[in-house]
């Protein structure tokens, strides 16, 4: 039984739903529940989206690499990319109270991301490229 | 992948989306929600065929709701699934569209509310 796996795409949108087959099988063989295969799917989906648009984007094209692993009680995805680094604190939550008419259109993906995982995480280095890891425990 | 159809029963025109509304899918629901708005005001969005929607699409469709109630009438949506009812409850979304079993009842609620309000949008006649 394999103790991680790993995928490498091209920055394309195309290559979304190879993504989140990849990291739903991933996840039921790693041990995760149906429900929580979805939930980290649905998180790899948005972070990946956020890369391939703006850590890319037009212009700069390049590859994203996947990999889902076991740490002890925790499943982890981390997403690897060579683009353009971007700070998510500078992204404000969306504020769900807001009434339709004031509510931001932005921020959603990274709010998705918080909410499903319970950690997330970015580092940029220059060399290393842009680093960003997702925590999320299995259920006991 | 995600497909598109829509058709119109009077003044509602149903949007029938289907597979998975990632960011890939969301230029073609906005291109399909602003030709379906440039004729109607008053939109029902069947979503029984979808099985995933991200961000990107509820951002699309949140556009959309703007955009039909300026105009007058309503985006309502029908047919969800479990699990993508979870996710527009995830983005308090729930709050913000009228969410319908069937199509039919979506299509009722229109009529029902015709009365009431100034525009009109019936799709009996």
């Amino acid at each position: 039984m394999p103790d991680h796996f790993e995928l490498t795409v091209p920055s394309d949108l195309a290559y979304l739903e190879r993504i989140a087959k990849f990291v739903t099988e991933a996840a039921l063989r790693l041990g995760l529940s149906e429900q929580q295969a979805f939930e980290v799917q649905m998180a790899a989906d948005e972070a990946s989206a956020n890369v391939i648009q703006h850590a890319y984007g037009p212009g700069l094209a390049g590859e994203l690499h996947i990999r889902c692993e076991v740490e002890g009680d925790d499943f982890v995805i981390t997403i690897r990319d060579h683009g353009r680094p971007f700070d998510p604190d500078q992204i404000p939550e969306p504020d769900l109270r807001c009434p339709l008419e004031e509510r931001q259109v932005g921020g959603l993906g990274l709010y998705f991301m918080r909410r499903l995982m319970d950690r997330v995480s970015f580092r940029f280095d220059p060399q290393a490229g842009n680093e960003l890891e997702m925590r999320k425990r299995r259920s006991a | 992948m995600s497909e598109f159809a829509a058709h119109e029963l009077g003044e509602i025109t149903v949007v029938e989306a289907s597979g998975r509304l990632d960011a890939l899918a969301a230029p073609q629901l906005d291109e399909t929600l602003a030709q379906a708005l440039a004729r109607n005001a008053c939109l029902v969005v069947d979503l029984a065929g979808v099985t995933y929607i991200s961000s990107s699409s509820l951002r699309v469709l949140l556009l959309g709701v703007r955009r039909a109630r300026r105009q007058g009438g309503d985006l309502k949506l029908c047919c969800l699934s479990p699990r993508v009812r979870k996710v527009l409850a995830l983005a308090g979304f729930d709050q913000v569209f009228e969410l319908w079993a069937t199509c039919a009842e979506a299509l009722a609620a229109f009529a029902a509310s015709s009365g009431a309000s100034e525009r009109v949008c019936d799709g009996t006649s």
